[in-house]
């Protein structure tokens, strides 16, 4: 069922998405190789509230209009991107296929990683064809645990206040996913 | 209401990021820093060439962006006069040690330093 609600509220969650992304860029950075991957907290979001299918389009959306906005269609920094997202995306619907085990926390830290992990692998053999670049996995990595859990409980938090509004309004989520 | 998200933190989220940490140590443990460099093996979309760490001086290297310079100094290279909007590659350096990399990607300069390798007639 596609209603209305749905649709809006998912894409409220693209946007949101791409908003966070973006402030993210704006907050200046001494490491621009270390991100916080805000704007996964709404991919987390749709994931919960309205299965894997929202999750991708929010992942989806946000990459695209980023591209678009901040520029760089087909540069390295956007081939990047999509491959981080494609991913993150990948490995988040891996950890909750399997079913009933893992919370937002587990799966928001499999998407940082493999972000983190394919961004190197993807660098590695495109641009620089070496694997010198896997040296600085340990240090994206690591703090890609840390961003994931961070991003992890505030998704959480964010699906819960959500779930009571939507369902007060009835009818725009889709049953079957949800947290409990 | 058969959920396939748990509310969290979940004892299997925790196993998940203990195993992660584990591969963080293992892969850090594995790349240790390594010998001082000798050798700048520097990529363009024009080609390779070879900068010997001991000639301390100011080169150019040009992308489709335009003109950046390797300032070698103390055996140790870095980017400067950048041209890329993200500046990611001039944070990159000094770098001196034998595998460690610059790289710039919207320029398509990438800077790795070699160890002992015979300089040859390429470097000036």
């Amino acid at each position: 069922m596609r209603s209305p609600g749905r649709l809006a509220t998912i894409s409220l969650l693209i946007c949101s998405s791409f908003v966070l992304a973006s402030l993210e860029r704006l907050i200046p950075n001494p490491f621009p190789m270390i991100r916080f991957g805000l704007g996964n907290i709404m991919t987390l979001a749709a994931f919960a509230l309205f299965g894997i299918e929202a999750g991708i389009w929010v992942t989806g959306g946000r990459v695209v209009l980023v591209a678009l906005i901040w520029g760089g269609m087909l540069s390295p920094t956007a081939v990047l991107s999509i491959a981080g997202g494609a991913a993150s995306l990948l490995a988040m619907i891996a950890v909750m296929s399997i079913r009933g085990r893992f919370s937002l926390f587990g799966v928001s830290v499999a998407g940082a990683y493999a972000h983190v992990a394919a961004q190197i692998a993807v660098a590695s053999v495109l641009y620089v064809r070496s694997l010198d670049l896997f040296r600085i996995l340990p240090v994206l990595g690591g703090i890609g645990l840390l961003t994931g859990i961070l991003n992890g409980a505030v998704a959480q938090i964010l699906v819960e206040k959500m779930e009571g509004r939507l369902d007060q309004h009835g009818g725009s989520r889709e049953p079957g996913v949800r947290i409990r | 209401m058969h959920g396939i998200i748990r509310k969290g933190p979940t004892l299997v989220d925790g196993m998940l990021v203990v195993m992660l940490f584990a591969l963080t140590l293992l892969l850090s443990s594995l790349m240790r820093p390594s010998a001082p460099g000798s050798v700048l093996e520097v990529k363009t979309q024009a080609g390779e060439e070879r900068l010997s760490l001991d000639r301390e001086g100011r080169y150019p290297v040009s992308g489709p962006l335009g003109t950046a310079y390797i300032i070698v100094e103390d055996r140790m290279a870095r980017l400067e006069n950048a041209p890329c909007p993200l500046k990611i590659c001039e944070r990159m350096g000094p770098v001196g040690a034998s595998g460690q990399t610059i790289l710039c990607l919207p320029n398509r300069i990438s800077v790795r330093v070699l160890g002992k390798v015979s300089v040859d007639a390429v470097s000036r």
